[in-house]
């Protein structure tokens, strides 16, 4: 069983204890996790590895993460790392017309907001389920794992201004469908 | 309110509904996830870590922490040092002005620096306003290999100027008041008295030669030394500046 690890006061960027405490803590769950992905041990081995060398750039957001909040992080990164490692390895064999017609949309589109009700429940469950995957992603890179328009925009191969476009789309239907119009 | 303000916080309203909302996920799908891992672990279906995975890890976190102790042990180095530097200057500029300004600081100074630095001394002051000071005077007259070493002059205007060539050969300068008596008494040098213009002077020859002669109107006795020279050369060279400085 997981326990949480109990928090520390100065800065973590200063206390590599906590780090190497919480890469014992939760090192199961991430090679576990790895192998939803993969049964290649090797390549398991590879995307824990690339998720430490991630979570080590963000030990600040680690030390702000109550228990459970950690796994779905953690979770996320792992499979953010796979994404990456399969989209690297199929544009060396299948390269990607560097288009992408959603890009091309949403900066044609009118940027204004119809009316929205603030009252609608603001559910993400109801989101998960109706957004197109990449929407979800846009947002749980965003507003879960934490990602800068820029970190998001490297991932993405686009510039962080259209990432910044393809957010507040996003968004935008998010909101559409918890009024319940789309 | 404007349009353009409306919309902005109605950005910022939904960035942090977003967040709130994401952020309530992100703790129910822990919570789920959670739950899987727990049943997966009691029934045996989670592989250990690999050894060579773990210590992978445990390499990379350790390099990546030395790095940044390096990084704050270079850039507290560097605030320090530059702290120290500007302390430095502050106190050499300090120490440089009072030294400067203070006769009875400077005077000791400079000739404790004449007397250990002799050979790297340099002092010039900038008199090209002033009357012919005695070192123009004497420029013409000094060998063009010889360049000045010390050029000093004290409070009542008397100058001691020294010269020397790439052979370490020297030639000084020296004025000074005619106090009492003029008389040069020296037990081992070999001297010889003489008239330079119609002042009385003394050649003395010990390492080179020296010649010093009274000018009785102006209460100034001259010195001049030169290791290089013979003794007609010499005496030529002291007749020029007897009669330069005449």
């Amino acid at each position: 069983m997981i326990v949480p690890l109990s928090k520390i006061d100065h800065p973590i960027e200063e206390n590599p204890k906590f780090v190497m405490d919480f890469y014992e803590q939760y090192k199961s769950y991430m090679f576990y996790a790895a192998r939803k992905f993969t049964t290649d041990q090797q390549e398991c081995e590879d995307i824990v590895h690339d998720a430490v060398l991630r979570l080590l750039k963000h030990t600040s957001t680690l030390h702000s993460l109550d228990h459970n909040k950690t796994i779905t992080y953690l979770s996320l990164t792992i499979r953010s790392v796979y994404l990456d490692r399969t989209k690297s390895g199929m544009k060396k064999e299948h390269p990607v017309p560097n288009t992408s017609l959603e890009l091309l949309h949403a900066k044609q589109d009118p940027d204004t907001d119809e009316e929205f009700d603030y009252e609608a429940k603001w559910d993400a469950q109801i989101l998960k389920g109706a957004l197109s995957e990449k929407d979800w992603n846009l947002l749980e890179s965003k507003y879960v794992i934490g990602c800068t328009d820029d970190e998001i925009a490297q991932a993405m191969q686009y510039s962080p201004d259209s990432v910044r476009t393809l957010l507040r789309r996003a968004k935008k239907r998010a909101k559409k469908i918890l009024s319940g119009k789309e | 309110m404007t349009d353009k303000r409306k919309q902005e916080l109605v950005e910022q309203y939904d960035d942090a509904a977003f967040a709130l909302m994401m952020d309530e996920y992100a703790e129910e799908e822990g919570e789920k996830l959670l739950k899987e891992f727990e049943a997966a672990m009691a029934a045996g279906e989670v592989p250990d870590v690999p050894e060579s995975l773990d210590e992978r890890c445990r390499n990379s976190i350790k390099s990546e922490f030395a790095k940044r102790h390096r990084k704050t042990k270079l850039t507290r180095f560097r605030h320090i040092a530059a702290k120290a530097a500007v302390v430095m200057l502050v106190l050499v500029g300090v120490a440089a002005t009072t030294i400067g300004s203070v006769d009875a600081l400077r005077v000791p100074f400079l000739n404790f620096w004449v007397e250990h630095f002799e050979r790297h001394s340099t002092f010039a002051f900038d008199d090209s306003e002033s009357p012919q000071s005695d070192r123009d005077l004497l420029s013409p007259l000094i060998p063009d290999d010889y360049q000045p070493i010390v050029v000093q002059e004290d409070d009542n205007g008397l100058s001691t100027l020294v010269y020397q060539n790439s052979n370490d050969q020297f030639i000084q300068f020296a004025v000074t008041l005619a106090d009492g008596e003029f008389k040069y008494d020296s037990e081992d040098a070999i001297y010889e008295e003489l008239k330079l213009l119609n002042h009385r002077a003394y050649l003395l020859e010990e390492n080179g030669y020296q010649m010093i002669w009274l000018d009785e109107t102006n209460g100034l006795i001259y010195s001049v030394l030169a290791t290089e020279f013979n003794r007609d050369e010499f005496v030529a060279f002291c007749q020029n500046i007897a009669e330069k400085f005449n």
